[in-house]
């Protein structure tokens, strides 16, 4: 009997760099993560605003200014179907997550997005009033 | 009994992050980056904005928007980058400066709010 314990070999598929490309599922699932990227640039953006408001009227003015270049604009609107394209995905698979099921049914993606969607519209409006000094 | 994975803290704060940028991030970018800049709605004059800002509860809010964000895209890009690239060997790196970026700019939110007169 051999004393030996063979190597174990696993095979390992080596994977092309542009694996995400081949599918559009592959392809839809790198587009949602990548919305993250958009997170932190939005991010970055809000910290400078703050910095320009406490900095002044005229820091604010100079603010708003550069917010208007179109380049910026075609950014913000880049990253604003980026995020929404996160809402959309996120109020569809993570509810559904974490309420499977409800009194022993599994529950549909309707009932449990359709009160996120709510919510949604309930926080939007009250930031906006909350920024446009409806308040 | 199961031992709690390591991975539950950066999950759950990710999954926090989730839901502050699903619901608070298109209104935000909507507003600030294409209405008021369009002319679609008139800009909030310094005044306004700056007595808005000087509200404790604001500055809560903006705390919680900022880090929460960070975290939640510095926890997406790190696997993003590492599955996308075929990067799985530097795993530990992404995830430091993933982290490291995340948390410098929480200490940068921190001063800024605080430091609004």
């Amino acid at each position: 009997m051999p004393s030996a314990v063979p190597q174990l070999k696993y095979y390992q598929r080596r994977m092309p760099i542009n694996w995400w490309l081949g599918r559009w599922n592959y392809t839809w699932f790198i587009l949602r993560e990548l919305s993250s990227a958009f997170v932190a640039y939005w991010v970055v953006v809000t910290l400078m605003e703050i910095a320009a408001i406490a900095g002044g009227a005229e820091s604010y003015a100079r603010c708003q200014a550069w917010m208007a270049m179109p380049g910026v604009m075609v950014l913000n609107l880049i990253a604003l179907i980026f995020v929404l394209f996160h809402t959309l995905s996120w109020f569809r698979l993570v509810p559904q997550a974490m309420l499977p099921r409800l009194g022993g049914k599994r529950t549909s993606t309707v009932m449990t997005s359709a009160p996120m969607y709510v919510i949604w519209a309930l926080a939007s409006v009250v930031v906006a009033c909350f920024i446009l000094g409806v308040f | 009994m199961a031992r709690r994975s390591a991975e539950s803290l950066p999950w759950s704060l990710f999954g926090a992050g989730g839901f502050v940028v699903a619901f608070l991030f298109p209104v935000h970018i909507f507003l600030f980056g294409l209405a008021i800049p369009l002319g679609l709605v008139s800009a909030p004059s310094h005044a306004a904005i700056f007595a808005l800002l000087h509200n404790p509860l604001t500055r809560i809010y903006l705390f919680g928007f900022c880090a929460l964000g960070l975290l939640h895209a510095a926890h997406r890009l790190r696997f993003t980058v590492s599955d996308m690239l075929r990067l799985k060997h530097l795993d530990t790196l992404l995830g430091v400066l993933a982290y490291g970026a995340a948390l410098v700019g929480i200490a940068v939110t921190i001063v800024l709010l605080i430091a609004i007169p």
